[in-house]
């Protein structure tokens, strides 16, 4: 009986399974330094950058990214861990043409430079947020393109490279080496 | 049904081929010579470890950095096979050297392998894209069948025997040439099967010759001269081809094979 009771149980699990693997982060990683994903354009939902001399990188704990509209200004928030404790970098891009997700395809091929006065970068620590004064930076999309799956469109591939020097409570510090492979879709779009 | 008689067919024009008077191709046969001969008819099975194939067109479908595979396929490489031999006996009886007619089916396929209970059991796979979009399909399972007809050459040694049994060792190869090649796709959703074409493409046909060398050991239950049975292992057995193995590459492999051996001289 108790074994029935365990079968059954099982059961419900296998039967509840849903396929996530599109919302999943999977894990390639580069050939040269193996603590950053690889460069790819699957929508893995991954990024990976050199951060000094430690690796600021996504997490399976966190979504790790959100796409936020609010008044005039797109934000990518990547959101991550760096020596296991939760961080974040939000990028914030003066646009008032995107309003759902599909209109971010108009960023394939473009490239941003974040030392633009317009544009905002943020880094969030635990609970501590830090504007960042941009030195010098790039945020280029590669490729962005439509992702079907049997023929429906599941979202956009939104894939990249980006790096960044910054002063950070007056202390100059940098980001390289980048980048950055997203599924996007209305889940992770904001528009407020 | 159609198989079996077939097979019986076989095994009796192979008798009859050899005792219609005596005579084999058109030679006569010497009541000695034949005391030798014998019609081996086999059955067996063989399996392979084969090499993950590194297919750049198949996402990746771990969330874990580890020494593993990024793709969690699952795969196969199966060989079926019968055949019909005639076998002589040499050297006091204690080596025999056979060859015939040996048909193989191969069987390969590439799939998913779901590791936890919430995994898939399809993993994706992208084709026909362009500038502007990417393409994936869900797959199940990529199925090849390939059927050989090929040569076997085998010598046996067999040191000693014990009353009515007889243990032996030996050594093989094959030489078998594809005569047919059924290939399948299981899609997620059947509607996608328009696409099969499509992603059959991507991977390499099953090839042309394929073979293999192997050694092996078994037992044979029978006195000389009299019907016997046969129970063989081979192991290793190293697979050679044209090219591409197809699906996937098997690397070695191990199986077992009974076989009925038949006196030419009652």
């Amino acid at each position: 009986m108790r074994k029935f009771v365990i079968y059954i149980f099982l059961f419900a699990i296998i039967s509840c399974a849903d396929d996530t693997e599109l919302t999943d982060s999977i894990y390639v990683a580069d050939s040269e330094n193996p603590e950053l994903t690889a460069y790819s354009e699957w929508g893995y939902n991954t990024f990976g950058i050199v951060y000094e001399r430690n690796v600021f990188t996504y997490s399976n704990n966190v979504v790790p990214l959100k796409v936020i509209v609010d008044t005039n200004y797109v934000s990518f928030l990547m959101q991550g861990q760096m020596n296991y404790d939760y961080m974040a970098l939000k990028i914030s891009i003066p646009d008032s043409s995107i309003t759902s997700y599909q209109d971010l395809l108009n960023y394939n091929n473009t490239i941003i430079s974040l030392a633009a006065e317009d544009i905002f970068v943020e880094m969030i620590e635990e609970n501590t947020s830090y504007k960042l004064n941009i030195l010098s930076g790039e945020l280029n999309f590669l490729s962005i393109k439509r992702l079907m799956v049997d023929n429906i469109e599941e979202g956009i591939i939104l894939s990249g490279e980006f790096n960044l020097k910054f002063v950070k409570e007056g202390i100059p510090e940098s980001m390289s080496n980048g980048r950055f492979d997203f599924a996007v879709n209305d889940a992770i779009f904001f528009a407020f | 049904m159609r198989k079996h008689f077939l097979f019986l067919l076989l095994v009796i024009c192979a008798r009859q081929l050899v005792f219609s008077n005596n005579k084999l191709f058109g030679e006569e046969l010497s009541s000695e010579l034949l005391s030798h001969l014998y019609l081996n008819v086999s059955i067996g099975n063989q399996f392979y470890d084969c090499l993950s194939p590194d297919y750049d067109f198949v996402r990746a479908s771990t969330n874990y950095y580890s020494s593993y595979e990024s793709k969690t396929l699952s795969y196969y490489f199966d060989q079926i096979f019968a055949d019909v031999k005639i076998e002589y006996r040499f050297f006091e009886e204690k080596l025999w050297l056979s060859s015939g007619l040996r048909y193989s089916n191969l069987l390969s396929s590439l799939g998913k392998y779901a590791y936890y209970e919430n995994s898939s059991d399809y993993f994706y796979l992208t084709t026909n894209n362009d500038e502007n979009t990417s393409n994936f399909y869900r797959v199940q399972n990529i199925d090849y069948s390939a059927h050989y007809l090929g040569l076997p050459i085998e010598l046996r040694y067999s040191p000693f025997s014990l009353r009515f049994i007889r243990v032996f060792f030996k050594a093989g190869t094959e030489f078998n040439f594809l005569f047919q090649e059924n290939k399948s796709v299981d899609f997620k959703t059947t509607e996608m099967e328009n696409y099969e074409g499509d992603i059959l493409d991507l991977f390499d046909s099953s090839p042309g010759l394929y073979g293999s060398v192997y050694l092996g050991a078994g037992i044979h239950l029978g006195r000389p001269g009299k019907t016997g049975f046969r129970l063989e292992a081979n192991f290793p057995v190293f697979p050679f081809c044209s090219g591409s193995f197809g699906l996937v590459e098997p690397v070695f492999g191990g199986g077992a094979e009974f076989s009925i051996v038949f006196p030419l001289k009652f």
